[in-house]
């Protein structure tokens, strides 16, 4: 029983101690953002984030540097450009939005509307003039902490560490600063500095929840447990306090549903938060006695867990030091070795939504170690698993994936995973993915399938050959087409590169 | 003799290099109860700000008290966000600040004088209220504890009695002549009302039409003093002691 309540913090420790991260740091922030009533401000910043990171990923391209399939590491720049100029981009956006609240002429939300409008729209252009990126937006919009990285989870857990030191140490001066700013100034402080770095610290913190977990995320817990935290308390300790344990209630509620019901992170800790929220709604007056104290207990188990996933988080990077006190000298272990067996074990599990999330969590956790196991997955009898897995070869990359992959074209039934495939294996360097889409061009019999096909055809190649997906393939139009397609592809077969910075085959 | 406390000597004060208020000349004395009075928009709010050294002068010479000497402030109650979760005693404890220091936490000390500060303004029971369900009245006493709890030896006030019914009024204002025998703390109190500080305040700055009109209260509240600076007829009556000021509906020709 308690193996199987503990399980989903081991088998997804990263995501979990990301996500508590972000909920203690937003949680206790959110409660200014609430109170000084910047919640579109910090949500424009946002958009301002987002338009750093796509300009660090335009300027990759303009730059000739691209991310290599299969290499373990991205270059430097695609590692430190996003995260600095998305953080770069939401100080600048908090420093204009803390100095244009000053100006009284237009309405304070016309002004953080423009910035709104601005940045996503940059967001937008910066990435479709940029061959790499889209998936990084997609992921800041929708939120993917399970999958997030060693160097991000670091970040994510030193910028928590940082600013709620900062927030620890001069809570009271923010306090002041944003209840009452004239009295702070005429009591010494400079309210101006002070309201201006507690700005920065929110552009800060959602500049790297942003890029650690995604907007939904940074957003479910910079707004939902300060509001219930508000809702029952009339004062500002205690107010914090259940914004803090609902935002560690909600993580550990969300990861356990993530894992569960194979929900996506975000959304079930938004779910998670809402529902805490709501209660107390619900519960009005009474709640009020012992909806804060029920909060306690239910976020309670977080500690434990979160020390344990933190020690295993060092462990993985070898931060701690062995027993005797000096820093182990043997070979290094197989990262998370112990838990391997576990999730091996998992994916066997009778519920097709354990194993898509377990095969998940072992592409998250492993990376390319992981490739063996998720292609025994490719023969599971669910197709949502499959489609799951398909994906997942494909975004680990790699020669050894690119084979997998092709041995599971010759498998596939359905059609519309034989394109998944296909266009994984395109996405990856791999032209065989043009025969395969050939193949349903000529064999399919989903005609909405074989117009993806065709589309994708058309965007790998640059070229215009024909074929009216909607109607008969083997109306004599069709045929000509498709010929027309077979003879480029015997022309072209073995000799095609894929140009990384545009897509497209060559 | 003591120095002034304010000094302004031909001062222009504005926003963005526009002088909202120009050639301002007065002085504030220890121990004076000085009312700044003026209609809305006349421009108050602007040389309240260049007393707290919120606004630097664009032109002349303003002299501000030094750290040594402990200023209290009661902003509006309105400008003050009701949404925040904090007590009577959080608002009052805030007066603190300096003397508790950035990181550290309120001693039991503090915790006292913030007590016996709620006592001096006759809310004691009320400590561990949230601020918000305080009545009008109640909010202006609170903020007044805030601005006393650091013993000041000048107390500036921003409208203190807006949106309070007479009886309220009349307590603020008690409590102020009470703090200033007692203590000798300089008051200045900035107000649209002129019935307001008629009764409390020594001495008058009336801030009419760009004008500033400064001198002793007695002088200045007199029915051909005021009629002279409001442009409008004008006239003094004693009620039980007291004076209240009368507008009449037709404008002097």
């Amino acid at each position: 029983m308690l193996y199987e309540l503990l399980h989903p913090f081991e088998a997804l420790p990263a995501s979990y101690l990301a996500t508590v991260c972000l909920g203690l740091l937003c949680a206790t922030l959110g409660l200014f953002v609430l109170l000084r009533r910047i919640v579109f401000v910090a949500i424009a910043v946002s958009e301002a984030s987002a338009g750093g990171i796509a300009f660090a990923f335009f300027l990759a391209s303009v730059l000739g540097i691209h991310r290599e399939h299969g290499a373990e590491h991205d270059p430097w720049f695609l590692q430190v450009g996003p995260i600095a100029l998305g953080l770069l981009f939401a100080l600048a956006g908090m420093t204009l939005f803390a100095w244009r609240s000053r100006e009284s002429r237009v309405p304070s939300e016309g002004t953080i509307g423009v910035g709104y409008v601005v940045a996503g729209g940059l967001a937008l252009i910066f990435v479709s003039k940029s061959a790499q990126g889209l998936e990084e937006l997609h992921q800041i919009l929708a939120g993917s902490v399970v999958y997030i990285s060693d160097a991000r989870l670091d970040l994510t857990v030193v910028t928590t560490v940082l600013l709620l030191t900062v927030l620890a140490l001069f809570h009271k001066v923010f306090l002041l600063c944003s209840f009452d700013e004239e009295t702070a100034r005429t009591l010494g402080y400079r309210a101006g500095h002070w309201s201006w770095l507690l700005h920065l610290i929110i552009g800060a913190a959602l500049s790297v929840s942003l890029y650690a977990g995604g907007l939904l995320l940074a957003f479910a817990f910079l707004v939902l447990p300060g509001l219930t935290g508000l809702r029952l308390h009339d004062r500002w300790a205690p107010a914090t306090r259940t914004a803090i344990a609902v935002a560690l209630s909600g993580a550990t509620l969300g990861a356990w549903l993530c894992w569960e019901i194979s929900l996506p992170i975000g959304p079930a800790v938004a779910v998670a938060l809402a529902l805490h929220y709501g209660l107390a709604v619900v519960t009005g007056e009474r709640g009020r006695r012992w909806l804060p104290i029920g909060f306690l207990v239910l976020a309670a188990p977080a500690l434990p867990l979160t020390a344990l996933t933190a020690y295993d988080h060092l462990a993985h990077v070898q931060l701690v030091r062995a027993p005797s006190g000096k820093a182990s000298d043997g070979p290094r272990p197989e990262p998370g070795a112990r838990k391997l067996e576990d999730m091996v074990r998992a994916l066997q599990s009778e519920f097709p939504a354990e194993r898509s999330a377990t095969a998940r969590a072992l592409a998250a956790r492993f990376g390319a170690p992981a490739l063996v196991h998720l292609e025994s997955l490719l023969e599971d009898l669910d197709v949502g698993v499959r489609r799951t897995v398909i994906e997942l070869i494909g975004e680990i990359g790699g020669p050894t994936a690119s084979r997998a992959l092709r041995r599971h074209l010759d498998r596939e039934q359905s059609d519309e995973l034989e394109l998944a495939t296909a266009h994984a294996l395109l996405e990856l360097g791999d032209a065989f993915g043009f025969e395969s889409l050939l193949h349903i061009l000529e064999h399919g019999d989903d005609p909405f399938v074989r117009e993806e096909a065709v589309s994708i055809l058309r965007r790998s190649t640059g070229v215009e050959l024909g074929f009216d997906a909607l109607e008969d393939p083997q109306a004599p139009a069709n045929r000509e087409a498709l010929d027309r397609w077979l003879a480029w592809w015997e022309q072209h077969e073995g000799r095609l590169k894929r140009d990384p910075a545009t897509g497209v085959y060559r | 003799m003591a120095p002034p406390v304010f000094q302004f000597d031909d001062v222009a004060l504005g926003y963005r290099g526009r002088a909202v208020v120009e050639h301002v000349t007065f002085t504030v004395e220890p121990g004076d109860f000085l009312g700044l009075v003026g209609p809305n928009g006349a421009g108050k709010t602007t040389i309240l700000r260049g007393l707290l050294g919120m606004l630097r002068p664009l032109h002349g010479t303003l002299l501000r008290p030094g750290p040594e000497t402990t200023l209290g402030y009661v902003p509006q109650r309105r400008q003050l966000d009701g949404v925040f979760p904090l007590t009577v005693a959080d608002v009052v404890l805030m007066g603190l600040y300096p003397e508790i220091g950035l990181v550290r936490r309120p001693r039991p000390q503090h915790h006292q004088r913030v007590a016996a500060a709620l006592e001096r303004v006759g809310i004691a029971a009320l400590a561990a209220l949230p601020y918000r369900d305080l009545s009008g009245g109640q909010q202006q006493r609170c903020l007044l504890a805030r601005a006393l709890v650091g013993e000041p030896a000048v107390l500036v006030l921003d409208e203190p009695t807006n949106d309070l019914d007479i009886g309220g009024e009349s307590e603020i204002l008690d409590l102020l002549r009470t703090v200033r025998h007692e203590h000798g703390v300089t008051i200045v109190m900035v107000t649209h009302l002129l019935n307001i500080v008629a009764n409390y305040a020594d001495r008058l700055a009336i801030l009419h039409e760009g004008r500033l009109t400064i001198g002793a209260t007695e002088s200045l509240l007199t029915g051909d003093q005021l009629s002279r600076i409001y442009g409008r007829r004008v006239a003094v009556e004693t009620v039980d002691g007291r004076r209240a000021v009368v507008y009449h509906a037709a404008p002097e020709r």
